[in-house]
């Protein structure tokens, strides 16, 4: 399970820092506030899972980290640093060079992430010939480890896309995301479209290979309970800002902000007497013009006349943290 | 390889029966139409003698006036690469006249094909890959304009302007006048002289629509989910823009361009009228102008078998392009 390091130095084992990172999108109605001072750090060998729902900023994030944000998105303040480089302002040749060598990303809908065209290992040996000298003939070769290593026969180098089942669509983008052995792997829902068995099969696959290779794992998704079972640590996301951090078996036993416990209770429970399904009231907040307070305040049960007129800031406790005026004064807590 | 065999005879024959009908067809319209080819040719050469009706009546194997008769002499005909003898240009076989024309028609066509081809994909994917460029809004800007532009009107302006005017060019025909004692390297340069404002002019307006598909496919993929995938592998722009972008975008292209290939040998007839090009479309102009019968119907099958070729070999291509079509 978890292994809370918080307290320790700050760069110790860091691989990737994320400080005060605001993203917007400028469209014609005005800016986009998707990303608001986001913060976080990856540890080296850690899987940290990013939880939030559709809109809250999440897939930007991933995005911005890997520095394949495009217009109308712009990183407008804040810093991404792997391995102490900030990324935030490299030229594109620059950011070619790091991308997939250092930082690797697993993109949403990875079913249709292949080129229909093209097979699967050459497009392996492609990521692979883009960064290191070699001859396609042994890149082709190293592909077909690579498949291997992610579940898949060898002889899947010369499948085409529509030949493999989503599943093993999905694991041919893994083992290309590995190819390089980056640093940070970063995956945005990546199990969206598969059902719930090849899910934690892959999952399963992944965290194997990290415990093999070292990389850290940013895990993004909508799906709080799958990440409760497959990280070890968990931020939750809320109108483009964090309001939640802490282990995944803190926020499973002690939800601090409302929000995750309202994400928790929209989820059945698996084992234990049956419960009614609390549904999350209202809509996400519209980033165009956002609130100015909590981004949760107008739907939060517990919201008060503080919470609407000032956003509350990040309070850390140990391990773990929560923005929410409530719980500090000690009434969010359940 | 991608298709069987019994793909392959399954296909080959499906474009024989093709053929067939076709050459039916061709067999059945002079007819349908009515008149005495025979009769008329000799009242218009001042021939008209019952004799001389009935010679010619015999040479064009209309002697038998049974349609069951006739088309089996037309199969028979046919198969021996025989098709018949033209009213207009009495007493030359069709055929001759048509190989003579050929060439032309080849050289010309073709050629306009292939650059216009080349051209309009090129600036399609660049366009695409630069949206909102200057490049882009030229290419499109331009692509629009000559694609409203009268194709006749636009032929005969570039012979107003750089034949008349200026005289840069010759006004028409495909060949100097006099061809005696031209070196072939001189027979050559005036041949390309001559095909320069054709194909001109045929470039001009058949580029656009290749160049606005080609933008489009390429636009359309370049939203794909791949591409993104791609770009994040940090491929270099020339591999992302034709080894992934391009090489998908080109697929529905890909269609148009063999279908444009078998058009070849139907000649460009507006064209070679405005050019007084001696090629394919001016000969079946002229034929139809003097109900040359003969003529026309070995020119409709000589389109047919090229068209029916070229869709055989586009069929037989695509699979090799396109790894999701597979055929049984």
């Amino acid at each position: 399970m978890a292994t809370p390091r918080a307290g320790e130095g700050l760069e110790r084992g860091e691989t990737l820092r994320v400080q005060g990172l605001d993203v917007d999108y400028v469209t014609e109605e005005g800016v986009v506030a998707a990303v608001r001072d986001m913060a976080f750090s990856l540890r080296a060998g850690e899987i940290v899972g990013i939880a939030g729902e559709s809109g809250c900023g999440k897939s930007t994030l991933a995005h911005a980290v890997c520095g394949l944000l495009r217009p109308p998105a712009r990183i407008r303040r804040g810093r991404v640093e792997l391995g102490g480089q900030d990324l935030v302002g490299l030229s594109e040749r620059a950011m070619r060079s790091i991308r997939w060598e250092r930082i690797a990303i697993v993109p949403q809908s990875a079913m249709n992430n292949l080129s229909p065209v093209l097979r699967v290992g050459d497009q392996i040996a492609d990521a692979m010939l883009a960064h290191r000298p070699g001859t396609r003939a042994e890149a082709r070769e190293k592909a077909r480890g690579l498949l291997q290593m992610v579940g898949m026969s060898r002889r899947h180098v010369a499948s085409y896309p529509h030949e493999l089942s989503g599943g093993m669509r999905q694991r041919a983008v893994i083992a290309m995301a590995l190819a390089l052995n980056p640093e940070v792997l970063v995956l945005d829902e990546p199990t969206t479209a598969l059902d719930v068995i090849v899910q934690a099969a892959i999952l399963g696959t992944i965290r194997d290979l990290r415990d093999q290779f070292g990389f850290a794992v940013l895990l993004i998704t909508h799906d709080l309970p799958l990440l409760l079972q497959t990280v070890d640590r968990i931020l939750v996301m809320y109108g483009g800002g964090l309001v939640e951090s802490g282990s995944a078996d803190g926020i499973w036993r002690r939800p601090r902000h409302p929000y995750t416990r309202a994400l928790l209770g929209a989820f059945p429970p698996l084992t234990g007497p049956r419960a009614r399904l609390e549904a999350i009231r209202g809509m996400p907040p519209n980033l165009l013009r956002p609130p100015a307070g909590c981004a949760f305040a107008p739907r939060c049960p517990l919201a008060g006349e503080a919470c609407r007129r000032q956003r509350p800031p990040l309070a850390v406790q140990g391990d773990a943290a929560a923005a929410c005026w409530r719980w500090e004064a000690g009434e969010g807590e359940g | 390889m991608r298709y069987s065999a019994r793909y392959l005879a399954k296909r080959l024959g499906f474009a024989l029966l093709t053929l067939y009908l076709a050459a039916t067809a061709d067999f059945l319209l002079p007819r349908l139409m009515g008149g005495n080819p025979a009769q008329a040719l000799a009242s218009s050469t001042g021939l008209a003698s019952p004799a001389t009706v009935a010679a010619i009546t015999k040479e064009f194997g209309l002697s038998n006036p049974n349609w069951g008769y006739q088309y089996g002499l037309y199969l028979w005909q046919l198969v021996h690469g025989n098709l018949g003898i033209s009213y207009e240009y009495y007493p030359s076989p069709v055929s001759t006249i048509l190989l003579r024309a050929l060439p032309y028609t080849v050289a010309l066509v073709l050629s306009a094909t292939v650059i216009s081809f080349a051209v309009g994909w090129s600036l399609g994917i660049i366009g695409a890959w630069r949206r909102g460029a200057w490049v882009d809004q030229l290419g499109v800007g331009v692509a629009f304009w000559l694609y409203a532009v009268p194709y006749f009107w636009l032929a005969m302006m570039l012979v107003f302007l750089f034949a008349f005017l200026l005289g840069w060019f010759p006004m028409g025909h495909a060949l100097p006048s006099s061809i005696t004692g031209l070196t072939p390297w001189q027979w050559v340069a005036g041949a390309v002289r001559h095909g320069i404002l054709p194909v001109t002019s045929l470039v001009l307006t058949s580029t656009a629509g290749h160049l606005l598909l080609m933008r489009n496919n390429m636009l359309t993929v370049l939203a794909d989910d791949y591409m993104q995938l791609a770009r994040a592998k940090g491929l270099k722009p020339f591999s992302l823009m034709f080894r992934y972008a391009a090489r998908s975008a080109m697929l529905p292209s890909f269609t148009g361009l063999m279908l444009s290939l078998g058009n070849v040998v139907g000649g460009a007839v507006v064209t070679e009228i405005v050019f007084s090009y001696p090629g394919i479309g001016l000969a079946t102009y002229n034929a139809i102008l003097s109900h040359d019968y003969p003529m026309i119907q070995g020119a409709f099958l000589m389109l047919a078998v090229a068209v029916v070729a070229a869709n055989l070999l586009a069929d037989l291509i695509y699979p090799l392009l396109d790894p999701r079509v597979t055929l049984h």
